[in-house]
């Protein structure tokens, strides 16, 4: 290792330093303010006390059925309005005007906040670019309609009529709208919108298809159409604001099939039989379709950071195997496993941590070293015993995600377990840090390294000691995830000792204490609930949250009976004031 | 008349990467009808447009390579500064500001400052590091001054970026623009497009569609801003302000479609994606392509302002141009020769823009760096240190005359040694309120707080 790596490569590794060094590993700096900054008044507290916590029967809030319960000490996320993410209006369009509409629905991209994009979704305001870009998808939408109406007559008979009459607009302002609103229209709007179609049939010289192009134009830039709307209705009896019928079924479609309800559960809203035994009933229906599959792998996709896997950057020279399709692979290998466990097994989801399987096609094959199945298939196998990978956390594309171009980063493997999957906040890098590392020409491995630098040095120590030995446990395995016994010519130590989850030999041994870390399926309840609502839970949701963590610790950690849970939960069912 | 001999788009018609097809002619009024007799305003007394663009490229530099030796108008391009020998007379440097950012610094989020003069909002609800924009940024306080005088262009701003790699300093927006808009507590997040296919739609794509349905466009734009206003009522005070964003976008959409195409021949779409991984993307054609549309947005008038957001706070690309495998943020922590390769090839590729502006001829003659003024800086001095004082200040042409011109090296306070990257007087948001006063000369301050500025940077101007 010559000395510009070695100096660059502990550099990286205190990217998260710790919170009260004025210097760490070199000299003071002379950068920032005067006063030494104390780092943890910014750091988040959303560490539960994992299940068994308090009283769950003061979680629960009165609703319109009568049937939870009567104490109000729980504030359900705010009401307000939502965005519908990108792959929602697609899938949305798919559902209400055919495959090839979607095709060429062309949303604007979703930006994400603190990881997940429906946070941003719940709190960013729309750009004048974006505004655009609806307008110019909902007008390709609406001619690829006209060209392929047969989608759209399913729902509005009379647009396939050979010469409908006016009133055919009415009906397709009601019927459509319904769907893609996710509620009835009121008069005012339908006379509002059958009056587009109208007026574009006469303006085109009586063509009435361009009338349903243009009403069509407009109801998808109607912001019904654009945010989910979620406002509830008070009771007379002051209680919290419950959801309506037609809010909850949009909710909970959009959260357990990735797009705007379907008819029939629009004619159970129409009926008011979701109540929390209806909500149940309808969840369950919805995780049997396929749109569940793709809403579990999104939440991983976000939760792992694996969607960055195609465009992760690896150092050419070092890992020439490395690229998009291999990148790919990587994705739909954590996947299979995903959709194994979770809707094939029906199984306990925490066996993602210390899976003894995985699935390889022939670009993973040669990395992992194991036979190739044949070209474009998949195939299960065991993880090799000597490599003593188990799950995920040792699954190629999660090891390449939190790790650099040409070398692993233990910090942010570290840290990737801490926070995404135990929600153990960890203090940002302070601001006046000196990252600059002594000098040494010494060879060594990475570890050593980061030894002297982070752990020895007590003002770093602080808080890599919770990153670093984690992080020590996956250095077997380089920065694109394959198994190596050597870092920089010297044996790997992967034995290390986290101050929480206790020593551990190798990833194997680490992978089993992460799971049966209280903390685990405690964390993971906050990050279902947050991607299903975009809002990040505070002490106000927390004992909800337990309860429902209580009850999936019940069913064996069974991720769809947690989304059902989360579903049905007062969190999912009411709303706060309106932000 | 020579001045309207003269008025055209001194760029090639295919420019690299864009192979799209031929160049869209659109209707081209007659261009004597544009400027008055002495070709230095417009027929109708208006003033002709002076333009801004920011950059942020992120990192910061090594200040003993950076900062020029000499100070005042006769001074010499530094080592990391010579890429800008072509069009050194329209550079002005700005050395030893102090960024007066007064909250509670989190790493790599409190240089943004110089972007605004605003402290950060902290995010203590996301996890990690997180943060958003304080106040709106100078690109969009100009936009403002802009739009509040009759005639504005048809896209009152846009935002460009270059590598796509930031990095995981920020699950917040301050790290992922430079373009926030409205006023501190109201913000609307412009996220730049690093697609130059999707840049030149948002700028030129409007020109180039059929207008035949332009009627039924705007009809349906209203009813949509009809059912948009009913439903505000029903709204908390949060989701009304996004629902004015909504609106006010609408109305800028329908501006934008109503208006009358530009003077000029547009450019053909690029071909050009920028969507290869880290170490891949070919980033000086990126910026080829992004300087000249920017330059072919200015010169027709299609707007006035914009944003190019180069790196991140604390970016993970890798050059692999330069054969990097390491990441500049990396490099920055090293202070390694690859830092100064990588400072010296953003530096080059913002070199190369300003001579694609200075090789663009403007509507009476001048190019695009005597009508602009650029304005770029980074969030930390050295990525070592990461102080947020001492932010290096580039400033690129003259904005008709209200920059000084030939460029100068201001330096607030001398560095006590070549390492200090600490010592620093004045405010950096004095530079903000100077470019300010070109689009308005009444403004008053830039910023709130401790970085406020009251005071324009007198030494900077004409």
């Amino acid at each position: 290792m010559n000395c510009r790596t070695a100096t660059s490569l502990a550099a990286y590794g205190l990217l998260f330093a710790p919170l009260t060094s004025l210097a760490c590993g070199g000299g003071s700096s002379s950068s920032g303010t005067d006063d030494a900054t104390d780092a943890t008044a910014t750091a988040t507290t959303e560490t539960s006390a994992g299940p068994g916590g308090p009283d769950t029967g003061d979680s629960s809030i009165t609703d319109d059925t009568g049937d939870t319960g009567d104490t109000t000490e729980v504030e359900p996320a705010p009401a307000g309005l939502r965005r519908v993410l990108s792959h929602q209006y697609v899938a949305s369009v798919e559902l209400l005007l055919g495959a090839q509409a979607a095709a060429v629905a062309d949303p604007p991209n979703d930006p994400s906040l603190g990881g997940f994009d429906v946070v941003a979704a719940a709190e960013l305001s729309l750009s004048p670019s974006d505004v655009e870009q609806y307008e110019r998808s909902a007008n390709a939408i609406a001619r690829a309609t006209i060209l392929a109406p047969q989608r759209l007559a399913q729902t509005v008979p009379c647009v396939a009529e050979a010469d409908p009459a006016d009133a055919c607009f009415t009906d397709l302002a009601r019927d459509f709208g319904r769907l893609a609103w996710r509620r009835p229209l009121t008069n005012l709007e339908l006379a509002t919108y059958a009056g587009v179609g109208v007026a574009a049939k006469q303006w085109d010289g009586g063509t009435f298809m361009t009338g349903v192009q243009y009403l069509l134009v407009a109801m998808l830039q109607s912001p019904r159409f654009l945010y989910i709307v979620e406002l509830g209705t008070l009771p007379d009896d002051g209680g919290p604001r419950a959801l309506t019928q037609h809010e909850l079924a949009a909710r909970l479609s959009f959260f357990l099939a990735g797009r705007t309800p379907d008819a029939v559960l629009l004619d159970r809203a129409d009926a008011g039989t979701l109540d929390e035994a209806g909500l149940r009933e309808a969840a369950w229906a919805l995780l049997d379709e396929p749109g569940a599959r793709d809403v579990v792998a999104r939440f991983y996709d976000e939760l792992l950071t694996i969607r960055g896997l195609r465009q992760k950057g690896k150092d050419p020279e070092l890992f020439p195997s490395f690229g998009p399709e291999l990148a790919a692979s990587m994705r739909e290998e954590t996947q299979r496993l995903i959709a194994d466990i979770v809707f094939e097994q029906d199984g306990d989801v925490l066996d993602l941590i210390d899976s003894e399987y995985t699935w390889v096609d022939a670009n993973l094959a040669a990395l992992y070293g194991v036979a190739a199945p044949p070209a474009g298939q998949w195939a299960q196998f065991e993880l090799p015993a000597e490599q003593r990978r188990a799950g995920i956390l040792t699954h190629a594309g999660v090891l390449a995600m939190f790790a650099h171009g040409e070398l692993n980063s233990p910090t942010r493997r570290g840290l990737f377990v801490q926070e995404h999957l135990l929600c153990t906040p960890v203090p940002p890098t302070p601001p006046d840090v000196n990252p600059t590392l002594p000098d040494t020409s010494e060879p060594m491995t990475l570890r050593q390294r980061l030894e002297e630098t982070h752990l020895e040095v007590d003002s770093c120590a602080g808080c890599h000691l919770q990153m670093d030995p984690i992080g020590f446990a996956y250095e077997h395995f380089d920065p694109i995830g394959a198994y190596r016994t050597t870092d920089n010519g010297f044996p790997i130590d992967s034995a290390a000792e986290d101050p929480t989850l206790g020593g551990f030999a190798d990833a194997a041994e680490l992978a089993a204490l992460v799971r049966d870390d209280p903390r685990l399926p405690r964390c993971l309840v906050d990050q279902v609930y947050t991607s299903a609502l975009g809002f990040r839970q505070t002490p106000m949701q927390m004992s909800a949250l337990d309860d429902i963590g209580e009850s999936f610790v019940s069913t064996d950690h069974n991720m769809r009976a947690l989304l059902v849970e989360i579903a049905t939960s007062p969190l999912f069912r009411f709303v706060d004031e309106p932000k | 008349m020579h001045v309207m001999r003269n008025f055209r788009m001194n760029r090639r018609q295919l420019l690299r990467g864009m192979l799209g097809g031929a160049a869209v002619a659109v209707g081209l009024p007659p261009l004597e009808a544009m400027l008055n007799r002495h070709g230095d305003a417009h027929a109708d007394g208006s003033a002709l447009p002076v333009r801004f663009l920011s950059v942020m490229f992120g990192c910061g530099v090594q200040l003993d390579r950076w900062e020029p030796a000499q100070v005042g108008a006769d001074w010499e391009l530094s080592p990391q500064l010579a890429p800008f020998a072509d069009v050194k007379e329209y550079l002005t440097v700005c050395t030893g500001l102090r960024n007066r950012f007064g909250g509670q610094a989190i790493t790599h989020h409190e240089g943004m400052c110089v972007f605004n003069g605003y402290d950060f909002a902290p995010r203590p609800d996301l996890p990690g590091f997180a943060s958003d924009w304080g106040g709106p940024t100078i690109d969009q306080v100009i936009a403002d001054a802009i739009f509040a005088r009759p005639n504005p262009t048809p896209v009152r701003s846009m935002q460009v970026a270059w590598t796509k790699f930031d990095s995981p300093a920020d699950n917040g927006s301050t790290a992922k623009t430079i373009s926030a808009r409205g006023v501190p507590g109201n913000l609307t997040m412009l996220y730049p497009e690093a697609n130059p296919r999707s840049v030149w739609q948002s700028l030129f794509g409007e020109f180039s569609a059929p207008k035949d349905d332009r009627e039924q466009r705007l009809s349906v734009l209203d009813v949509v801003r009809d059912d948009t206003a009913r439903l505000y009522d029903e709204l908390g005070v949060k989701d009304r302000q996004r629902l004015d964003a909504h609106l006010e976008a609408v109305a800028e959409l329908e501006g934008k479609i109503s208006a009358m195409p530009p003077a000029c021949l547009l450019p053909a779409q690029p071909d050009h994606e920028n969507d290869e991984p880290n170490a891949q993307e070919q980033l000086i054609l990126t910026n080829e392509i992004m300087a000249d549309l920017l330059a072919y947005a200015f010169s027709c008038d299609i707007t006035r302002v914009a944003s190019y957001h180069m790196l991140s706070v604390a970016s993970e690309v890798q050059f692999g141009e330069l054969g990097h495998s390491t990441t500049q943020h990396g490099d920055s922590h090293a202070g390694d020769e690859n830092y100064n390769e990588g400072i010296v090839f953003i530096m080059s590729r913002i070199a190369d823009l300003m001579q694609r502006f200075r090789d663009t001829l403007d509507v009476d003659g001048t190019n695009l760096l005597d009508s602009s003024m650029l304005f770029a800086s980074t969030e930390v001095s050295q990525g070592w240190s990461h102080s947020w004082q001492r932010l290096p200040i580039i400033l690129g042409g003259h904005g008709r005359g209200h920059l000084v011109h030939p460029g100068i090296h201001y330096q607030a306070i001398p560095q006590t040694n070549t390492t200090d990257d600490y010592t620093s007087a004045g405010n950096t948001t004095d530079v903000l309120l100077t470019l300010l006063r070109a689009f308005d000369p009444e403004a008053q301050s830039v910023g709130g707080g401790a970085p406020l500025s009251t005071t324009p940077l007198d030494a900077i101007m004409a």
